[in-house]
């Protein structure tokens, strides 16, 4: 299977402090990879090289089998989402996504009504992004990465703020992506039971490093422990098991 | 280019920064009235021109009011996108790192010349109040005309001092370094701007040429112009390429 992106060594420091250590990413294609690892574990840091927000110490990227760096126009193919999510307070959820459209050549308003009612927000564009709720401002961030219909999402902790409901909802919405359209996606969370729902691969990431790259149902039906006690067993209990 | 600059103006919908730096730079017109009041009833026989109130206003708007009120909102314009954090929403689409800061910065020189517009237009209808009843020298509209072309080349001069503030406004990701350098900077202005010397200095330099003084200081425009490019060009290098450096954090 063609990988998406696949990383080789990369290595992020600052200020001679490594966040990301020699890290070995293989995303397949049409999978949903889930990045598990405990806070300030790395996963922003990874997915910010990915998306050219921040420059790698050292280590190669390969983005839809092309050398990142040659080739920055695959970042057309990808809608991301990076932690919370930033929009100008001062404009509605409308004149937000528009804008984005703007940028990404979207001149049309079918592409922003359809993602706004993909994400149950079509009722609440007139109201200024400062008004939003957390789990409105994160499905609007949702609204803005699947706006171009990309082949890969990178989302960064993306129910974060969100009720159960609404953790649900981005779930099955993510699972009908791939289903539908082929979509790959790499998700990140520090929630054991949401990637255990969710991802096809996990990493387990930790102190910069990823420890493991798994496909989740070969583990289990290997017989595999379950995900919560194996994680917590490969970053060694974290002080809590 | 343009659908980047058309989204930079999109940014500033119902952004109160607008109104507010538009009523800021309306003081100085609201302060010649108030000394052309002022000047009239203590002095009733002195004779001042429209020529002389904008000769005075500029002052204020190169090396005070509007100075600072430029420096705020390009502070505004380039530190925002930090606070709000719409550069890891924004960069990824992608955008052109270069290509976001020149867009900013066109913005600026638009947002720059319509306040200008702003001031030399205050001045003109608050003196034909003034004319109206108390009858000011040499009010006409050639003479405003004239002074129109002083103000905006002025103020170009000033914008291009402005690059500094942008590259403090993305370092410091935040309002109050460039507006506390600002403060230095007028506080230097103010000191220069009856001496010689403030032909080298950027700020009084570019109001000393666009007001005429230059000449009475023995430095040539060419000093002058050399003075403010050089901080034009400092500021602007400094703010690209810390900006194409930087991770978005």
């Amino acid at each position: 299977m063609t990988n998406i992106i696949e990383t080789q060594g990369l290595t992020k420091e600052y200020g001679g402090v490594r966040v990301a250590e020699s890290i070995n990413l293989h995303l397949p294609e049409g999978k949903i990879y889930g990045l598990l690892g405990r806070n300030g574990a790395g996963k922003t840091t990874l997915m910010k090289m990915i998306l050219r927000l921040v420059h790698p110490t050292s280590g190669t990227i390969e983005l839809f089998g092309q050398d990142h760096r040659e080739e920055p126009g695959a970042l057309h193919r990808i809608g991301s989402m990076i932690e919370t999510p930033g929009f100008y307070g001062n404009l509605t959820a409308w004149e937000n996504l528009t804008l984005i459209g703007k940028l990404r050549g979207i001149h049309k308003k079918e592409p922003l009504k359809e993602a706004l009612e993909l994400v149950g927000l079509q009722d609440q564009i007139r109201k200024p992004f400062s008004d939003y709720s957390l789990g409105m401002k994160q499905r609007l961030g949702i609204a803005a990465a699947i706006l171009h219909q990309p082949e890969l999402l990178i989302l960064d902790e993306p129910t974060n703020g969100l009720d159960p409901i609404g953790i649900k909802e981005v779930r099955i919405f993510l699972k009908e992506l791939v289903r539908t359209r082929g979509t790959t996606i790499l998700i990140s969370s520090h929630i054991i039971s949401e990637m255990e729902q969710l991802a096809d691969v996990v990493g387990i990431l930790h102190h910069g490093r990823l420890l493991e790259e798994m496909d989740l149902k070969d583990h289990l039906n290997r017989g595999g422990e379950p995900l919560e006690p194996y994680f917590l067993r490969k970053i060694g209990g974290g002080g809590i098991a | 280019m343009r659908n980047l600059i058309t989204c930079e103006g999109l940014k500033l919908k119902r952004s109160k920064i607008l109104l507010l730096s538009i009523i800021g730079v309306f003081s100085t017109p609201c302060l010649m009235l108030a000394e052309a009041l002022y000047t009239h009833f203590r002095e009733p026989d002195r004779i001042f021109t429209l020529g002389d109130i904008y000769d005075s206003s500029l002052l204020y708007v190169m090396i005070l009011t509007n100075l600072m009120i430029y420096v705020t909102i390009t502070a505004y314009l380039f530190s925002r996108e930090y606070g709000e954090g719409t550069l890891k929403t924004i960069l990824p689409i992608p955008v052109r790192r270069e290509g976001l800061l020149t867009a900013k910065f066109a913005i600026l020189l638009i947002w720059v010349m319509l306040l200008t517009l702003v001031t030399w237009g205050g001045v003109l209808v608050l003196c034909s109040i003034y004319h109206h009843f108390f009858d000011l020298e040499g009010y006409s509209l050639l003479v405003a005309g004239e002074w129109l072309i002083r103000f905006l080349a002025g103020n170009l001069l000033v914008f291009l001092t402005l690059p500094v503030f942008a590259y403090i406004g993305i370092k410091a990701k935040g309002f109050v370094a460039p507006v506390m350098a600002s403060s230095v900077i007028v506080m230097g202005g103010a000191a220069l701007s009856n001496q010689d010397l403030g032909a080298l200095y950027p700020w009084t330099g570019a109001f000393f040429l666009a007001s005429g003084k230059l000449t009475e200081t023995g430095y040539s425009p060419a000093a002058t112009l050399g003075a403010i490019l050089l901080v034009f060009l400092g500021g602007t290098l400094l703010a690209f390429r810390h900006f194409k450096r930087e991770d978005i954090r």
